[in-house]
């Protein structure tokens, strides 16, 4: 862990709410980013947010020092946006809005626009839709294990440290999500146009 | 499908992670150089694994990071007061009591020290407060020499490992494995009495994991290395692992002694670790320092190859 980080969390143990500033500053996008890739919409993502740093802040005292906050915060987010998935799924609750499950923010939109081929603006456009519809159409469990992985870069020992399960179980949570991707994405997976770029790459 | 392509490709996932053991990477590798069905599968799950960088994560409205702040702090202000910060209030009272009787008892004591007969007598409480900060200092010197001794020992574990599984039979070879973690090399140097019997360099060079597998690797050689050129002559010691990171590339570690371990020398010194690509036919030579071992693998004529760790010994 970084040394300000360790100094941050000794500052918000005594109650300064100024580390806790720093500290929201620093990993809010992280947060939101899995919140909103877990509930599919804003509002949902929001409360996650909301609820994961009243968690940091109520909760620090209980964080070990030797582990990482990293991995803390990811557990505490993905527990609440899971939490929170699950809650509206036994309601059978429709999510309040659909801003962000199909379409590109216009933040994105705008982004895109900026590139000069529209043909390949089209392309791509139609491409990330095709795989945020794919990936949002995974089981819970599978899209949760996708997100961290090919989405946060995280290794399998620190996705089961996150959900609390063994490695195995993310390995074949990973399995099964990517071979239900693969038949998914298929015209795009079997186009020979699509440039393939590995991990490494 | 046949049965083995069914298994093969149930691991082609963690193949894709490099995730598998060192054994099963190498059955899964050379599977797919003769089955096309499996290659194919291979392929599109990492056409599939291409697709998702594509993807990029919704964005929240404009300004929402701006007002996060603002919002949390509202909320937080409607929220009571954790407990922790009540005991936190309690134990700092608490300290600052207790700091306060210590000075008062310290400035008695030092009064009563200016009448040193019979204070004991008239003031037992004193003479008891007196043994037990003795004991207290003892004891936290006690604890500090523990400390200095554990910190000693992880800087000796962190040592690329070796040792042979198998009681090492007499002159012949050395059984190297090594385990498939990243090697981290280091120093380590034998104590003052150095001129040792087999056991106890043996109980310095531990191996961490076991992996038989390199040794039944195709092409790889154990280095023989005799036991009793091992304690009075020196000689380098190698170590081979497959990197999780890249399967394609072997980790080659060497220990080398410039010094007979009858010097009292640093028994493995200086320590290299140098990555090649598996297909490398690697000709171990009498190299005895870590700059041998890079003029070695930098003379292979491979197309790319790359060192990734190479550890100063005297740095360390």
């Amino acid at each position: 862990m970084e040394r300000i980080e360790t100094l941050l969390i000794d500052e918000l143990r005594e109650g300064d709410m100024a580390a806790l500033a720093i500290l929201v500053e620093k990993y809010k996008r992280l947060v939101y980013r899995v919140a909103i890739q877990i509930t599919k919409n804003h509002e949902d993502a929001n409360d996650v947010m909301q609820d994961t740093f009243l968690k940091v802040y109520e909760s620090i005292h209980s964080f070990r020092k030797d582990a990482a906050f990293e991995t803390w915060l990811y557990r505490i987010v993905v527990n609440h946006a899971t939490n929170l998935v699950k809650r509206r799924e036994r309601r059978r609750e429709s999510p309040l809005s659909s801003t962000s499950e199909m379409e590109i923010h216009p933040d994105l939109r705008r982004a895109t626009d900026l590139a000069n081929n529209p043909h390949l603006n089209l392309e791509r456009k139609e491409r990330q839709r095709w795989v945020t519809q794919a990936v949002n159409s995974l089981p819970l469990k599978q899209r949760t294990v996708v997100i961290l992985h090919e989405f946060e870069g995280l290794t399998h020992p620190e996705i089961a440290s996150i959900l609390n399960c063994s490695e195995g179980t993310v390995r074949s949570r990973l399995h099964y999500a990517r071979h239900k991707l693969k038949d998914l994405l298929k015209p795009y997976v079997d186009a020979t146009d699509f440039p393939l770029t590995t991990k490494n790459d | 499908m046949k049965p083995q392509c069914c298994s093969i490709q149930r691991c082609l996932s963690d193949y894709i992670d490099y995730t598998l053991s060192v054994r099963q990477t190498i059955i899964v590798a050379q599977h797919l150089r003769f089955c096309r069905d499996c290659q194919l599968e291979l392929k599109s799950l990492r056409r599939t694994e291409a697709l998702l960088r594509v993807h990029v994560p919704p964005q929240p409205p404009e300004g929402y990071y701006d007002q996060f702040g603002e919002q949390l702090q509202r909320l937080i202000e409607k929220q009571p007061r954790p407990i922790w910060w009540g005991v936190t209030a309690f134990s700092q009272a608490i300290t600052w009591r207790f700091q306060e009787f210590l000075h008062q008892s310290i400035s008695s004591f030092s009064k009563l020290i200016s009448f040193p007969i019979g204070w004991v007598k008239q003031s037992p409480a004193y003479a008891w407060m007196l043994l037990i900060v003795l004991i207290s200092l003892s004891a936290y010197q006690s604890f500090q020499t523990q400390e200095q001794d554990r910190s000693d020992t992880v800087n000796l574990s962190q040592v690329v490992k070796v040792q042979p599984t198998a009681p090492p039979k007499e002159g012949g070879n050395r059984e190297v494995i090594s385990n498939r973690e990243r090697l981290v090399a280091t120093t380590q140097t034998l104590p003052e009495n150095a001129v040792q019997s087999r056991q106890d360099i043996d109980k310095e060079i531990e191996v961490v994991g076991s992996l038989a597998e390199l040794s039944r690797w195709e092409g790889y050689q154990p280095d023989p290395v005799s036991d009793s050129n091992f304690i009075n002559d020196s000689d380098t010691f190698k170590a081979m692992a497959i990197d999780d990171t890249s399967p394609d590339l072997v980790t080659v570690a060497q220990l080398s002694s410039p010094e007979p371990i009858a010097a009292k020398e640093n028994f493995s010194q200086p320590l290299g670790v140098v990555a090649i690509p598996t297909s490398a036919e690697i000709g171990w030579s009498d190299n005895r320092s870590l700059n041998g071992v890079v003029e070695m693998l930098m003379n292979v004529p491979l197309p790319s190859f790359s060192i990734t760790e190479v550890y100063d010994s005297v740095k360390l």
